[in-house]
């Protein structure tokens, strides 16, 4: 088989694989070769290079003009290239962050395993095939499970390892489980969308309400509500995060949640959102409870990893808000009505926040010890002005604060579930999530304020010393200044967002929801609403 | 217009302060130290002469003198339109822009030398440095944006940072309680006016000026084909909308002139300026004189069509504003702190901008803040001089006869008191006179009102003066006076020079007029006519008809100019004999009218009556909130998490059940769901 002609399409991912072999191939004999600083740096400096050429291409290229050859089961498409910008993006500071990891002689391994899951990203949001997207979603959480454990010499982490690694391969049965019912119950294909002969092809025209499709659908997204930790997946969360180095619970609140929510959307885009009212009503339950469940026990917290780790799981029921309103169909409608793209605008945002928030604390040693009780990051900001303020600025960020661009990534997703009018068969449900989200902000803002208020509003209590090179501290800078210029500009990064999401559902498939929107923007184009 | 000029220029002005502050608050503690100043200066002073440009480029184009320039699409929300980052540079913003810079940089290069004790820096140096370069950005965002969305920010941006800068001493309980004060405050008027936001959006589905402006005066005029065809709708909903738009105009105005309020501090709530003056004096007299007191001032004038369409709200303003001014003059008739008295004469002189707006004379307002601008910083910034020089003792009684000790200080405050007494042919004379005219025009009892406070303006102005300055040499014991440095004296000389002269912007020469040869009236508000154009059509009459030729007929038409330049004499002179000839009246004027000084002395008493009757109450109240979230809400969350806690605590206990557990939790999620879900099918 010629690769070579599906090079201008993918050439980015080309370029992760084989940046990931090689970093994953050069740690063995550099460490036999050539001992000392050589060998520690390298790989995760090479993983950097590499990601950073894969963005570059992916800038350079632009986007995807739909001409490109694809191989089979991936797609070209704007959502492919709002995820190689946003991950990548993401990507790179993640590897700035970790750095400095892992104590052991184990960095090449450790850093092509990022590279795989970043590269299984990628593929995620390429895949046009059941299957495909099967192994690209695991080929995201496979390496994270052994980044947990490399990433610190630490019984934990070890512990936390193999919780995740079996929770993990549960779930994926499970949505394995799940996709085998979709398979069976649209047409015994596995190719997602297009022209001929595909799942959305005999979606649009058969009735989609019928109990294996229900079934397929409610234990695929069981398998995606893991990713996501949303609740009643989210029990692992706290272990998992509290187990390695705070940098790489950053990575983790990023790469498996991204996977997992663009799953979601190719599995809802094969309806083209036209799923029974079951589902919907599940997708409703469980992101009112993440949402709700999240927040009440980060409430509880003393730990700041397990703040964040619950923080996290609230965010994921705000992301799924933005993926239960859908895409906006039309071209008419307004700019930000549609919930697909204030979901992916949110996610990357949420990935360089959390990151940031977990990179400040990964900053910190306290004796040796690493950094997590509430108490240590007292009076953080007389010990360390710059880190506190860095703090403030993500904390501020995942709180919605202005002047900080989490502000806008909440009123992008609230407002879309607001926007869709009455007319829409799930509109008032969604209006009340949306309620629910925002008493949930102000319920978040609670906890959020407790970490502001120990940075600034106390005396310092413990020693902690700055630990991490240049990388790590570029990092945390690039992350909390990333909120102020996307608070300035959105648009940055929002316009992306738009394009791909006005992708996700295939132009030719037309079906009642469309009409609906149809009518919903004809009636709200009037600028003016006067009761 | 040169737009591509105009858009580089603008963005100039916001970059340049924010760039000067974000240098002077990163390099600063670190690098800069005792130097942080440099960027603040370059960045406001490169401000200022971009600022002027523009003036000269907006004064020079003529008719067209109005540009929206669109930066970028910002962000929207729901279905709605976007919000853009757009920025309206008309004749109103150029002139704020104007004053605004040029203040600013004569106070920042003022501070470099008020900062500092026997030459070093005091502690937080760079950071008043960066806080005041963040206030010009804001104060520039505030008078540049084009739309409701930006004024906002900025408005809200400006009281943060006067925030912090009260607060800039706040290990001193006092600083941080006033700083608390002026924020709490000012969130009641600034509560009013985002609910005046919120109802425009409601009403108008966008929030630029130019739109909303537009849509409000067609639908006053119940213009509703042009309406129409402006909001893109039928002529059905096109009449409804005008039907909305002239109901709900006058109460958008009124919730916009509880922001008014607040920050321009005006009856009832102004209350948190006075205390402002625990900031440093260079503060008192950028934000809390000449530039972000005025915002209220210039929100006004910018919505001059909302404002101007009803006459029951402008009647309403007019009274307010001349009520502020008579109150704040009498109160500063007995205080003894230089920088009191100085604030409790700014919300006076707020008050007549206030009159003006309300009797239909925008221009004169703007004028007057302007003028006012000037000599009031000029004041602020002399109060600090002798503050510096009696080792930061600004209380008239414990020093006096500072003439021969701090000349030039002195006399730069002489012509700033003169100018703000209504000396004829100084700043203040011309802009107070015509303001008083209008108020004449509006209602007699306004006009008398004017009047009045500007006799009391007069004598307290030089009460104060004659007390630091004249008479027997006092200074507090061990303090070695001293004149300023040329840091602080130049930004003083050239202030005086423009408490001076600034007032001719609003005066041209002409047959007849003041003296025979000068006329009020002048370029300036020719200059702003097309920003004021709502009031003047709205103004009851136009000032009154020429009154023939020659100076007999101009003294007949300009008796008021002659008579208020009386009375300001007047003020001085009473002040003259009471201060420096007879220095026992005092006494004795005291001693007849106990109670009447008693209740001057206590400012009214307005600060106890909030105390007892909003302040406590509000604070049992949130006291009793704050038991109820410990035991009552905490109690709740703390029971929500009870169940999950004793089965975490169950799983802790038993180290190898934790995994099945978890995977148990899932399992039964899972099921519970299909279950559901299938019983629904």
């Amino acid at each position: 088989m010629d690769l070579s002609a599906y090079f201008p399409g993918f050439l980015p991912e080309f370029v992760m694989i084989i940046g990931a072999c090689a970093v994953l191939l050069l740690g063995a004999p550099a460490r036999a070769a050539v001992p000392g600083d050589m060998s520690k740096q390298t790989p995760g400096l090479l993983a950097i290079v590499v990601t950073l050429t894969s963005l570059f291409i992916t800038l350079w290229l632009g986007h995807p003009a739909g001409g490109e050859s694809c191989p089979p089961g991936l797609v070209a498409t704007d959502l492919l290239y709002y995820v190689r910008v946003g991950g990548l993006g993401v990507g790179v500071l993640i590897l700035l962050a970790n750095l400095h990891l892992p104590v052991a002689n184990e960095r090449a391994e450790f850093f092509s395993m990022i590279l795989f899951s970043l590269t299984g990203l990628l593929i995620t949001a390429a895949a046009n095939d059941l299957l495909v997207l099967f192994f690209a979603i695991e080929l995201v959480s496979v390496p994270t499970y052994i980044i947990v454990a490399l990433a610190r010499e630490d019984k934990r982490a070890s512990e936390a390892s193999v919780k995740y690694f079996f929770l993990g391969a549960m779930s994926a049965a499970i949505m394995v489980y799940g996709f085998s019912f979709l398979y069976g119950a649209l047409g015994g294909t596995t190719t997602l969308s297009g022209s001929g002969d595909s799942m959305a092809a005999v979606a649009s025209a058969t009735d989609t309400n019928n109990a294996i499709i229900i079934a397929g659908m409610l234990l695929s997204f069981a398998g995606i509500f893991f990713k996501l930790a949303a609740v009643p997946f989210h029990s692992y969360v706290a272990d998992v995060y509290e187990g390695p180095a705070s940098t790489v619970s950053g990575l983790l609140g990023f790469l498996p949640k991204f996977a997992g929510l663009i799953a979601g959307v190719k599995l809802l885009s094969v309806f083209a959102w036209d799923v029974p009212p079951q589902v919907l009503w599940v997708l409703w339950i469980v992101a009112a409870a993440t949402m709700t469940v999240g927040n009440t026990i980060a409430l509880l917290q003393r730990n700041v990893k397990r703040i964040l780790a619950y923080s996290s799981v609230a965010h994921s029921g705000y992301m799924l808000i933005g993926l239960i309103v859908g895409p906006s169909l039309l071209a008419g409608a307004g700019p930000m009505r549609d919930g697909v793209s204030a979901m992916l605008f949110y996610m990357v945002l949420y990935g360089a926040m959390n990151l940031g928030a977990f990179a400040v604390l990964g900053a910190l040693e306290k004796s040796g010890e690493s950094v997590e009780d509430i108490a240590d990051i007292e009076g953080l900001h007389q010990r360390h002005p710059g880190l506190a303020l860095a703090m403030a600025l993500c904390i501020f960020s995942l709180m919605g604060f202005p002047p900080t661009a989490g502000l806008l990534g909440k009123v992008y997703i609230f407002s879309s579930a607001f926007s869709v009018g009455s007319e829409h068969p799930f509109g008032g449900p969604l209006v009340v999530l949306a309620v629910i989200g925002v008493i949930n902000s102000a319920i978040g803002a609670a906890y959020y304020l407790r970490i502001i208020a120990a940075c600034y509003n106390r005396e310092p209590k413990s020693e902690t010393k700055i630990i991490g090179g240049a990388a790590l501290r570029l990092a945390i800078v690039a992350c909390s200044g990333l909120m102020l210029l996307l608070f300035i500009k959105p648009a940055l990064l929002s316009r992306d967002a738009k394009s791909a999401a006005a992708t996700v559902v295939a132009k030719d498939v037309h079906h009642t929801n469309v009409a609906v929107a149809a009518k919903n923007t004809a009636s709200e184009s009037s600028p003016t609403k006067t009761p | 217009m040169n737009e591509s000029l105009l858009t580089n220029l603008s963005i100039l002005i916001l970059l340049l302060p924010a760039a000067g502050a974000l240098c002077a608050g990163a390099l600063g503690p670190r690098h800069l130290k005792g130097n942080s100043h440099w960027p603040v200066v370059f960045g406001v002073g490169g401000a200022a002469i971009a600022s002027y440009i523009l003036l000269f480029q907006v004064a020079g184009a003529g008719e067209e003198s109005s540009v929206l320039i669109e930066l970028y699409q910002w962000f929207t929300a729901g279905g709605g339109s976007w919000f853009n980052v757009e920025l309206l540079i008309d004749p109103l913003t150029a002139v704020m822009l104007a004053v605004v810079t040029g203040i600013s940089t004569l106070v920042v290069i003022y501070s470099k030398e008020y900062m500092r004790h026997h030459d070093q820096p005091e502690r937080g140096y760079e950071r008043f440095f960066a806080f005041l370069g963040l206030f010009v950005f804001s104060m520039c965002i505030l008078v540049l944006g084009g739309n409701f969305l930006l004024l906002y920010l900025g408005w809200e941006a400006v009281g943060l940072c006067s925030y912090l800068l009260i607060g800039f001493y706040y290990q001193k309980p006092s600083a941080a309680a006033a700083a608390k004060k002026a924020f709490l405050v000012n969130r009641i008027g600034d509560f009013g006016f985002g609910l005046g936001i919120l109802l425009i959006y409601i009403t108008f589905g966008c929030l630029d000026y130019a739109t909303v402006f537009e849509a409000a005066r067609l639908g006053m005029d119940h213009n509703v084909e042009a309406l129409a065809t402006l909001m893109s709708i039928d002529a059905i909903q096109a009449s409804e909308l005008a039907m909305t738009i002239s109901s709900r105009l006058p109460i958008i105005a009124l919730l916009l002139l509880c922001g008014a309020v607040g920050k321009s501090a005006q009856l009832p709530l102004y209350v948190w300026l006075p205390d402002a003056m625990e900031g440093p004096s260079p503060v008192s007299a950028l934000i809390h004189a000449a530039t972000m007191v005025t915002a209220g001032i210039y929100m006004m004038v910018r919505c001059g069509v909302i404002f101007a369409s009803s006459d029951a709200v402008m009647m309403f303003i007019a009274i307010l504003g001349a009520a502020t001014a008579i109150f704040a003059a009498t109160i500063a008739l007995v205080q003894t702190d230089m920088k009191r008295i100085l604030a409790y004469s700014t919300i006076s002189q707020l008050g007549y901008m206030f009159l003006g707006v309300g009797c239909f004379a925008a221009g004169s307002a703007v004028f007057h803040l302007m003028t006012h601008a000037f000599f009031k910083a000029l004041l602020f910034l002399g109060a600090g001089s002798v503050m510096h020089a009696m080792g930061g003792i600004i209380d008239v009684r414990r020093f006096g006869g500072l003439k021969r000790i701090l000349p030039v200080t002195y006399l730069t405050m002489l012509i700033g008191s003169a100018a703000l007494a209504g000396f004829p042919l100084l700043a203040g004379f011309w802009s107070k006179d015509e303001i008083v005219h209008a108020a004449f025009n509006q209602h007699v009892l306004l006009g008398v009102v004017g009047l009045v406070t500007a006799v009391l303006t007069a004598f307290y102005t030089f009460r104060m003066m004659f007390l630091a300055f004249w008479g027997e040499e006092r200074v507090p014991e061990g303090v070695s006076a001293h004149e300023s440095g040329k840091w602080i004296l130049v930004p003083l000389g050239i202030l005086a020079i423009g408490a001076i002269f600034s007032g001719y912007f609003g005066v041209h020469v002409h047959g007849g007029g003041f003296l025979g040869f000068l006329e009020p009236h002048g370029a300036l508000h020719h200059f702003l006519e097309p920003v004021t154009a709502p009031f003047a059509a709205h103004a009851h009459e136009a000032h009154a008809a020429e009154i023939g030729h020659g100076f007999f007929a101009a003294i007949a038409h300009h008796w008021l100019m002659y008579l208020s330049a009386l009375l300001s004499i007047l003020g001085i002179l009473v002040a003259y004999v009471w201060y420096v000839q007879r220095p026992w009246l005092p006494q004795v004027v005291r001693a007849t009218f106990p109670k009447a000084h008693f209740v001057l002395l206590h400012k009214y008493f307005v600060d106890e009556f909030y105390d007892t009757v909003f302040v406590s109450p509000l604070r049992r109240l949130g006291r009793f909130c704050y038991q109820a979230d410990v035991f009552l809400i905490d109690g709740i969350v703390w029971f929500i998490t009870v169940i999950p806690r004793m089965f975490g605590q169950s799983w802790r206990t038993l180290q190898t059940g934790a995994l099945q557990g978890y995977g148990l939790g899932m399992a039964a999620g899972l099921a519970l769901i299909i279950v559901l879900v299938m019983m629904t099918t």
